[in-house]
């Protein structure tokens, strides 16, 4: 038995640093297209290649990103004269009811109970999921746990497009949390059906069943992602744009087509 | 001749005309003709028991004298009296569901006869119990035993039926046989056949010649009292039965048997021995947790309630086994505790278990089965049903505030007194029987968990249980009579030990335990032995006098407290139980509605099913599934002869369907009853040798025996 | 203890893809005709340098469960399948290779050049958890072997040829973690797909589970379902 105590001691601690400083280690996250200025001659194939029209245009010589549809295929990036801009960031949670930072009530902002549902996802995003409480990310230590049960549950975090067959499952599931509860969309395909639309099998977006509070956008987006998501839910960081370049204040970011 | 007495007489005669009507009535009326003649002849009855019991009155009534033999006699004493209350107990509202149940189920036969058999069997199961000498019970004793089986016998269409009938009359014959030795053996002692003088010739007997009787007795009354090893009729009989007979089987005929036994070891011939105390407190310890094992594991409840009543026998005469303990170690109070609390469990256990029959013989009839694999959700389609069974089921798994916990808790806690005993033999039995009482006490709870959540609640598992429909009044009255009566007998313990306690007092010879069980009102000034000044006055100050000036009778609290040397205290009061559950619910419930529900909102929503599309029945947990941890633990006692598990496949890898094939034999059949009967068949085979055909061997027979007796005379008359 | 030690090795492999690929479930990587991006030789021999670092970290921790009692109590002899059962359903990947059936497609019917390299199928006999076990850790040394071997002979050139798509029907398969992974396909005349088939390694070892979840207690059935690795949307195809 003892082996097992001086491994663990060996093994050190590998936690991030994030929140309270940013994490730096390579492969961390798989980044995004930014948007932006882009050669005039170029957009018309530059849009054409973006399988998901993720990629408009907004003016002459701009193009805007829309992180809801993005599912890092990088055809943006390889196989281009001139490839588009990319961040390497992690922070991409989105808060497209635009609802106040304090949204659960103070009680929560240090405990919140997690109750993940998988409708029918390629098992990319639910294996980030899975990663959130290992050694590196260890999100129990800002107070995020997982239940298996509705009930007790405080936020509901769905990842996958909405499948025809989880739908009614799903349903129930949110009718069976109790008040104040919130919804968290993690992945590209729960914002937008991703690259399974269109199809017979699954809708287009969780938002057409469920009110969704937090958007994570990503194909998958990594733990650190999700965290910040899950850190906006309670009110301890602010949420980002969804698009690229980021929507002016006060305009609406634009609709879903 | 008292007014008693001719309330038996009365009895007898109303019971008698009874049985002549319902031979000539038609057979559809028989039902209404049992449900009035029923009840009035109970209502006469508990009127002279109770009369007896509470006021004392007792009578002899003489009535024919026989050349030789002695006379015939009725008698009623307290012993009686008590008895005869639990009949008339349990046969009132068993007659008063004879009403509407008895055509349903046994329409197809003509009910004359059943009718004229059920009024008759009444009668001689009175007749038993106010005997006064050994002829005239042993007559109405075959008498009872005879209708028993052709009562137990008319749904004879089906041979199972005959067969578990013709087994328990023949065990029956044999525990009759048995007891009548034991009863003729002392008479022989005492020269004269009335009770009278069979108690006053049995200070005088030898050791060996009280062991004899107490053995003869014990084993052949237990045959009708459902232990072990003499019970193997038991499950097999209940579940021949007709359900509308069911209840006066387990709950008034199954008394008849501790009738027998406290009768002899207490009335007769007391018990003077601690050894003897030992082996009934040892047989019945091994009884309980054998029936409740089995209990646990049945699927249908009619199986299931018979084993139960076999581990309450085995619970009575663990009590009675302690009390015989107490008494012949000269500890009148103790011995009286166990004796009470036995006789407590006896009424408990007649109430309990009638009540728990007449709700199976609902469910049977209105939806057609009893396997508990099939039931389900009949709360929504029976509630009332439902509701009195779940009665039934919490007095029987001894839950406050119901009976079964007054009788369970004064068990164990006779037993628990063993501390107070010299001999350390004598305690490491009390202990080790008072763990199996324990372990008793946790099973029972599993197996009535399991009959009311499978049977009752959760989904409907068959089309039979969801097409079912609530019983008629005829047979819900009778069920809600007892279940009140569950009620009552679990609040007012207070007021039924003194009674037991007048009944039970001749075997210890001492009135001194009254105060001792039920002390009176705290008052707190007078104190006494038990109760001295500053030991009352801490319990007045618990509120112990609360309710002196306007209830009658000692007090609310049961209490004992051990003699100077050993002052441990143990005390309960169900009656406060009561009071504070219904405070603390109803406390809950303002709390509730008032205070919190004013700051919440409540949305009302499905129960979360894990979010299934439909929820089948295939998908809820199944009667053999909650049981089988039970069985699995105790495999070694239900030790299944044959277990066969047979795939079904396509092409010989693909599995569709498993066969299982489970047979297993009753321990108590596959230790003591297969080996009696291997023994007695070898044997007649053996002698049956002798039978071969030849003309010569059979003279050779009588030449041999001639010549053998002889010999003896010539030896014996020589000399 | 061991979960935590586990999730890190996971962690520093999907980290080890995200910082060789730029994915770190190496998404953006394939398009029809080959790769998107091209490595260069030290890439690769780092990629196969970290691999080589995170498997001894594995070995240890396996050295360490092999030790371990309780571990081995819920894995040795617990949820067997049978070499017989095994070929009469058809069992796939470590699953099959854990019950005596040495299968292994890059083996038996190589593709993407596999001839060319030197590994061994590690294959067991028990057919119990504990062998399906010693099959994937056997499995990942075999894994490691094959980078450094890769690492050391990229052949230079283009890394994608441009695709023609022709009508007619095509045959593919690779040997995936869970097992043989086989896919059909049809091209129409107007170079489109007509017809798609996949036969997913869980499609197949799904209809063989009950064999080894049968005649086990209640609790060990989660241990069993997680030997065998099972992905409920294999079954979705």
């Amino acid at each position: 038995m003892t082996h097992w105590v001086s491994k663990g001691l060996k093994t050190g601690i590998r936690t991030t640093p994030y929140p309270a400083r940013p994490e730096t280690a390579a492969g961390i996250s798989p980044g995004r297209p930014l948007g932006g200025e882009y050669p005039e001659h170029e957009i018309g194939s530059l849009v054409a290649r973006c399988p998901v029209g993720a990629i408009q245009q907004t003016g002459p010589s701009a193009v805007a990103v829309d992180y809801r549809r993005c599912v890092h295929c990088y055809r943006c990036q390889r196989g281009l004269a001139s490839p588009l801009g990319w961040e390497d960031g992690y922070e991409w949670a989105g808060d497209p009811a635009k609802m106040p930072q304090d949204r659960l009530g103070g009680a929560f902002k240090r405990s919140v109970n997690i109750l993940v549902v998988d409708t029918g996802d390629c098992g990319a995003c639910l294996n980030e999921v899975k990663q959130l409480n290992n050694p590196y990310y260890n999100m129990h230590r800002l107070g995020f746990f997982i239940t298996p049960t509705p009930r007790l549950a405080d936020v509901l975090l769905v990842v996958g497009p909405l499948t025809d067959h989880m739908r009614l499952a799903l349903k129930k599931t949110y009718d069976a949390m109790a008040t104040p509860k919130r919804v968290i969309a993690v992945g590209t395909c729960a914002l937008s059906g991703g690259v399974f639309v269109p199809s017979f099998a699954c809708g287009r977006a969780l938002a057409e069943l469920l009110p969704i509070d937090v958007a994570v956008p990503g194909n998958p987006p990594p733990p650190l992602a999700i965290l910040h998501g899950l850190l906006v839910a309670t009110g301890r960081e602010s949420a980002v744009s969804l698009e690229s370049p980021a929507a002016e204040v006060g305009k609406q970011e634009v609709a879903l087509k | 001749m008292n007014a008693c007495a001719w309330l038996i007489v009365a009895f007898l005669a109303l019971c008698g005309a009874g049985a002549v009507l319902a031979a000539v009535l038609p057979s559809r009326r028989v039902g209404g003709l049992l449900a009035w003649a029923g009840t009035l002849a109970s209502a006469v009855l508990i009127a002279a028991s109770g009369w007896a019991l509470l006021g004392g009155s007792s009578f002899t009534l003489p009535l024919w004298t026989l050349p030789s033999l002695g006379t015939l006699q009725l008698r009623m004493d307290r012993m009686t009296a008590l008895f005869g209350v639990i009949t008339g107990l349990v046969f009132l509202p068993v007659s008063i569901s004879c009403a509407g149940q008895l055509t349903r189920a046994l329409g197809k036969y003509s009910l004359r006869p059943f009718g004229a058999m059920y009024l008759a069997l009444y009668a001689s199961v009175v007749v038993i119990l106010t005997a006064g000498d050994v002829l005239m019970f042993l007559l109405a004793w075959e008498v009872m035993s005879i209708l028993t089986y052709r009562l137990v016998n008319y749904d004879h269409d089906k041979p199972a039926h005959s067969r578990a009938a013709y087994i328990m009359l023949a065990f029956s014959e044999a525990g009759t046989l048995a007891a009548m030795i034991g009863l003729l053996l002392l008479a022989v002692s005492a020269g004269s056949l009335d009770f009278a003088s069979l108690k006053s010739a049995a200070t005088g007997l030898p050791a060996g010649m009280k062991w004899a009787i107490f053995l003869l007795t014990f084993f052949g009354f237990g045959v009708k009292a459902g232990l072990v090893p003499v019970n193997s009729w038991l499950p097999r009989a209940y579940t021949a039965s007709p359900s509308p007979f069911l209840p006066v089987l387990a709950g008034a005929l199954l008394n008849l048997g501790f009738y027998g036994i406290m009768r002899v070891d207490i009335d007769l011939v007391p018990l003077a021995f601690s050894s003897q105390g030992v082996v009934v407190l040892a047989i019945g310890t091994v009884t309980a947790l054998l029936g409740i094992l089995y209990a646990t594991t049945a699927n249908d409840l009619k199986t299931m309630l018979a084993h139960s009543s076999v581990e309450n026998a085995g619970i009575i005469t663990a009590a009675l086994g302690a009390g015989f303990v107490f008494t012949a170690q000269h500890m009148p109070v103790l011995g009286a505790l166990a004796f009470v609390a036995g006789g407590y469990h006896m009424v408990n256990h007649s109430i309990y278990k009638s009540l728990l029959l007449l709700g199976a013989g609902v469910v049977e009839d209105r939806t057609g089965t009893r396997d508990l694999d099939k039931l389900g959700g009949l709360i929504r389609t029976m509630p009332w049903t439902a509701l009195m069974f779940l009665v039934g089921a919490l007095s029987i798994a001894a839950l406050p505030p119901f009976n079964g916990f007054v009788s369970e808790w004064l068990t164990l806690q006779a037993v628990l007194r063993s501390v107070e005993l010299s001999s350390v033999g004598v305690k490491i039995a009390f202990a080790v029987c008072g763990a199996g009482l324990a372990l008793t006490a946790a099973l029972a709870v599993t197996c009535f968990v399991k009959a009311f959540a499978m049977g009752f609640l959760g989904m409907s598992r068959s089309d039979q249980a969801r097409k079912s429909s609530e019983a008629s009044t005829s047979a819900l009255a009778p069920m809600a009579l007892l279940a009140v009566l569950c009620l009552v007998f679990g609040v007012l313990p207070t007021y039924v030990i003194p009674t037991l306690g007048r009944a039970v007092a001749p075997a210890v010879s001492s009135t001194a335990f009254q105060d001792a069980i039920v002390p009176p009102f705290f008052v707190g000034t007078a104190g006494h032995k038990q109760l001295p000044p500053p030991f009352a006055a801490e319990f007045h100050d618990l509120g112990a006098q609360t309710g002196q000036d306007i209830m009658p009778g000692r007090g609310l609290v049961v209490m004992h407290r051990g003699g100077e040397a050993n002052p441990v205290v143990f005390a309960m009061s169900t009656s406060y139980m009561l009071v504070v559950l219904v405070l603390l619910l109803a406390a809950t419930y303002v709390v509730v509605r008032l205070v919190v529900a004013r700051r919440r909102s409540v949305t009302r929503s499905a129960c979360w099913d894990g979010g299934v599309r439909k929820l089948l029945p295939e998908m809820t947990y199944t009667a053999s599934g909650f049981s089988n941890p039970v069985r699995v633990i105790f495999d070694a006692i239900f030790h299944p002869t044959t277990v066969q598990n047979t795939p079904k496949t396509v092409a010989a890898h693909f599995r569709t369907a498993i066969d299982r094939h489970r047979r297993e034999v009753h321990i108590v059949d596959r230790l003591f009853l297969r080996p009696v009967w291997a023994a007695a068949s070898g044997l007649a085979r053996l002698l049956a040798r002798m039978h071969n055909g030849r003309m010569n061997a059979y003279l050779a027979y009588v030449l041999s025996i001639l010549l053998v007796m002889l010999v003896a005379w010539a030896l014996t008359a020589g000399w | 203890m061991a979960t935590s030690q586990a999730a890190i090795l996971q962690e520093d492999l999907l980290r080890l893809s995200g910082s060789l690929t730029g994915h770190r479930y190496l998404f953006g990587l394939l398009q029809v005709g080959g790769l998107m991006r091209d490595l260069d030789e030290a890439e690769c021999q780092s990629a196969a340098a970290s691999a080589r670092r995170t498997l001894g970290q594995l070995e240890e921790l396996e050295r360490m469960l092999r030790l371990t009692s309780t571990f081995l109590d819920r894995l040795e002899e617990v949820g067997i399948t049978s070499h017989d059962g095994a070929l009469a359903h058809g069992l796939v990947g470590p699953v099959a290779r854990a019950a005596g059936i040495a299968r292994d497609l890059r083996e038996a019917q190589p593709y993407c050049g596999y001839e060319k390299f030197d590994f061994d199928v590690p294959t067991e006999n028990e057919g119990d958890g504990y062998a399906r076990l010693r099959v994937l850790f056997a499995e990942a040394r075999q894994a490691v072997r094959l980078m450094e071997q890769a690492a050391g002979n990229v052949p230079a050139g283009p890394v994608a040829a441009t695709a023609q798509l022709r009508a007619g029907a095509a045959l593919g398969w690779t040997e995936s973690p869970r097992g043989a992974a086989v896919h059909w396909l049809r091209i129409g005349e107007d170079s489109k797909v007509q017809r798609y088939r996949i036969m997913p390694p869980s499609f197949m070892n799904w209809h063989g589970f009950h064999m080894a979840a049968e005649d086990f207690a209640f609790q060990d059935f989660p241990i069993i379902l997680a030997t065998f690795d099972l992905s409920a949307a294999e079954n979705d195809r």
